[in-house]
């Protein structure tokens, strides 16, 4: 498992007996750039964690030109949320925008593990659930369009 | 013999005469015969307005009020009735003598562009007019006061105000009729005449009880060779202001008024009252103390030649504090707020006195007849050890024998209060982005090439409103300006070719506190245009780096597109600036990062006691990074942003960008976290 390159990685703030426990179902995935990792709609297959790259969470609108990428998941950050919350259905498209690896954890295994393993899903859920509302907050204040123009101004 | 007995609260040693009712003309006449002109109450459209008249005749002898909240009836005195025939015994004129000393419309300043291209840019002068005001009551020299504080107590003056009151002669009458919204005593401000008068009256039995309170004064009342005033006569106009004051019905609990209001700003009360309140703005009209003003301009047909009036504003309108896309006080309730809490509270923190001067005429003249003394008892609640149920007299605002009063001035700062303009020309226009451009102003005015990151100029062109720009770059040859175009001001400035004329006025506002960063890592956040105020203090910290320890520059735009200084940022990351760069939203072809600024963090937190932070961009984003960074444990002394509100005067006369206690183009643009506390998250503040 590798670890990040700057900033707490989520895989940091996991007890060693918790992270020893997930490493048993870990993978490294590498990705090329351009490489589509998770499809909207599809199974989510895993949990992972970047560990190096950068992944695009891109949503289709092809009214509005295909693809925008809303957000993106940099090295130390969670992806792949869905694999632990039903329906377990990816709701983005993650794209690797650069050489990206990812320490994913098996979505079925997991969930498996998080029924039995309590001291696991102590420690591990509230990291996703920390992720997801990353997520949610930072879609409020991109919804605000802030830096966009905000209207007739006064002069 | 001259009686050296004396009436009213403090007495000047001067003697007291008495003026025959019918030798009340001879005084207009003395004072017409001086080349003044001279105002006083007369009756117009159903109300005492304080207008010019030539004989005493037009005053309104015989005439009465009777106010309540919402009302106000000038009555005819039955001719049996006991005074039936005096002249003042009418409260005060509902304009009060605000008008004569600044009035509401003014011509500030005309710009022309000549057929050469360059622009003659004329301050105008206001006429020097002498004037005399007969009838002014106590609580208009009080509000007389306040305006010499605030538009002449500095820092900056008012162009207009102090040749207004240069030669200002006052006859002022103690009032022997309290009206019931009349609320002076418990503001300390009235019924009695003790400061700021040259004569004072008082009318009694057949005439007027007078005093000179000036040298002027009395010099006026030698002239007159009128008779001592008999001990009687003194002694009734001495009962006679007694009785005002005795009559004087609900007050304002002052004490303490200060902190119990500004405690209950998120009181439920400021919803009721905006229930009722329809932010006509005829409170701030008649109220003798409000001086905000707006700037509005006219131009001729083909745009050559403006005027910029400044016209007074009130703090009511829904324009008032409206900057891009929409307004910092969206609701009544908010601006009935802000209107009750600067007359009344935070007024103390910027000019060391009240706003308010217990005339009454808010509540008079609402149409809904909203009391501001119901109001704040119910909004401030009662002082803790108040015990006071009748008037009493409080600490007076006045300091006897003063004009302009020497009280407590805003806290030093660097900020300019600079009110000239000065021709620039435009040497270079430089797109950044599709709304975005970037203007290189030459000048060698040697103010605006002192101007420090952080500052701004207000640019006056012919035909348009005069927008606050913050300066994106000082150069040797000049500045550099970086607009957004978003309204007509700014749309033009995008557009504009190079050699065309601008009038800039400035530096203005308090600069970036670059030093305050010296010895410690930097942290510099920028938000969309807001980095164009960061701007020249990245220039500062480049070109001194040795002087800092790490310095980062963290920045959000909203796509790829709207980045701004791209070229430039590329060079510096290519020296080995740490640059790190997200964006909101992005299409596929953006490789780089996409999410909130705030996010741009956890790559490298800009961590601990020794960071100085320069946060840039809307409030929103600022709270946010604000938020963060004192989970960082930067400290809030060291975390600096720039605020914007609307700005209309840069110098702090025209109240549009108050935020609490501060006039932000005066006091800040720039702050610390610290400084502005909780007024940083305050709603609608």
């Amino acid at each position: 498992m590798t670890h990040t390159q700057s900033g707490q990685s989520v895989l940091d703030r996991l007890s060693p007996e918790v992270l020893s426990r997930l490493n048993r179902f870990a993978h490294d995935h590498d990705y090329p750039a351009g490489a589509t990792i998770i499809r909207e709609g599809d199974d989510t297959h895993f949990l992972g964690v970047v560990t190096t790259g950068r992944v695009a969470l891109r949503l289709r609108v092809p009214e509005l030109g295909d693809r925008f990428t809303i957000v993106t998941c940099e090295p130390g950050e969670i992806i792949g949320w869905s694999a632990v919350v039903a329906p377990f259905r990816a709701t983005v498209d993650a794209v690797a925008t650069e050489p990206t690896r990812i320490v994913a954890f098996d979505a079925t295994a997991l969930r498996a593990r998080l029924v039995d393993d309590h001291a696991l899903a102590a420690e591990l859920l509230p990291l996703v659930l920390e992720s997801v509302s990353g997520r949610l907050t930072a879609s409020w204040q991109q919804m605000l369009d802030m830096f966009g123009s905000r209207g007739p101004e006064p002069w | 013999m001259v009686s050296e007995r004396q009436w009213g609260a403090t007495g000047k040693g001067a003697a007291v005469r008495f003026l025959p009712v019918d030798r009340l003309d001879d005084l207009v006449t003395a004072l017409r015969g001086d080349g003044r002109r001279v105002v006083g109450p007369v009756v117009e459209d159903g109300a005492l307005k304080m207008a010019e008249f030539e004989h005493a005749a037009e005053l309104p002898f015989g005439w009465t009020v009777r106010t309540a909240p919402g009302l106000v009836r000038l009555e005819r005195r039955p001719a049996d009735a006991q005074n039936a025939d005096r002249v003042f015994d009418n409260g005060p004129a509902w304009s009060g003598i605000k008008p004569w000393t600044f009035p509401s419309r003014v011509d500030a300043l005309s710009l022309e562009t000549r057929s050469d291209g360059s622009l003659a840019v004329r301050v105008e002068a206001p006429p020097a007019t002498a004037t005399a005001v007969i009838g002014a009551r106590a609580c208009d020299l009080a509000a007389l006061a306040v305006h010499d504080r605030v538009l002449a107590g500095g820092p900056a003056i008012d162009p207009d105000y102090p040749s207004r009151r240069a030669d200002f002669f006052v006859v002022a009458v103690e009032c022997a009729l309290a009206t019931s919204t009349c609320f002076c005593a418990s503001m300390g401000t009235g019924p009695e005449v003790t400061a700021g008068a040259d004569v004072v009256l008082s009318e009694i039995d057949g005439g007027f009880a007078a005093r000179g309170d000036s040298a002027a004064g009395t010099r006026l009342l030698d002239r007159l060779a009128l008779e001592p005033a008999l001990d009687v006569q003194i002694a009734r106009a001495t009962e006679q202001v007694a009785a005002t004051r005795a009559s004087m019905g609900l007050g304002v609990d002052a004490d303490g008024l200060h902190d119990r209001l500004l405690a209950n700003l998120d009181s439920p009360r400021w919803a009721e009252i905006a229930e009722r309140c329809l932010a006509c703005a005829n409170c701030t009209l008649v109220c003798p103390t409000c001086f905000c003003t707006g700037v509005e301009v006219a131009s001729d047909l083909d745009g050559r030649a403006s005027t910029a009036t400044r016209a007074w504003d009130s703090c009511f309108t829904a324009g008032f504090a409206q900057v891009v896309g929409g307004s910092f006080r969206p609701q009544h309730r908010d601006r009935y707020r802000q209107w009750l809490t600067h007359k009344f509270g935070t007024w103390f923190d910027q000019f060391g006195t009240s706003g308010c001067v217990g005339c009454g005429r808010c509540v008079a003249w609402c149409p809904v007849g909203i009391d501001v003394r119901e109001e704040l008892a119910i909004i401030a609640g009662p002082a803790p050890t108040s015990t006071a149920t009748a008037p009493q007299a409080a600490a007076p605002v006045l300091v006897p024998g003063t004009r302009i009063l020497a009280m407590a001035r805003p806290a030093a700062h660097p900020g300019s209060t600079r009110i000239d303009y000065v021709e620039t020309t435009v040497a270079a226009v430089r797109p950044e982005t599709a709304d975005t451009t970037t203007l290189q102003i030459a000048t060698d005015d040697p103010a605006l090439l002192a101007a420090r990151p952080g500052q701004f100029v207000m640019i006056a062109m012919p035909a348009f409103a005069i927008p606050p720009i913050s300066i994106s770059r000082i150069r040797l040859d000049g500045l550099e300006l970086t607009i957004r175009a978003a309204g007509p001001a700014t749309s033009f400035l995008a557009r504009i070719r190079p050699g065309t004329k601008l009038a800039l006025r400035g530096p203005l506002g308090r600069p970036w506190p670059v030093e305050d960063a010296y010895g410690r890592d930097v942290a510099i956040v920028a938000g969309g245009i807001g980095l164009a105020p960061l701007r020249g203090m990245l220039d500062q910290v480049l070109a001194e780096r040795e002087r800092f320890e790490s310095v980062r520059l963290y920045i959000g735009a909203r796509t790829p597109r709207d980045r701004l200084f791209v070229a430039e940022l590329d060079a510096l990351v290519a020296q080995g600036v740490d640059i790190r760069l997200t964006v909101d939203r992005a299409g596929p072809e953006w490789l780089g990062r996409v999410g909130i600024i705030t996010e741009l963090f956890r790559g490298a937190k800009p961590t601990g006691a020794n960071v100085t932070a320069f946060v840039c961009g809307p409030e929103r984003m600022m709270t946010a990074v604000t938020d963060l960074l004192s989970d960082l444990a930067v400290p809030p002394e060291h975390t600096w942003l720039t605020l914007e509100r609307r700005m209309e005067c840069g110098v702090g006369l025209c109240g549009h960008c108050q935020l609490g206690t501060r006039f932000v183009c005066r006091d800040g643009p720039v702050f610390s976290v610290a400084e502005l506390g909780s007024d940083l998250r305050q709603e609608s503040l």
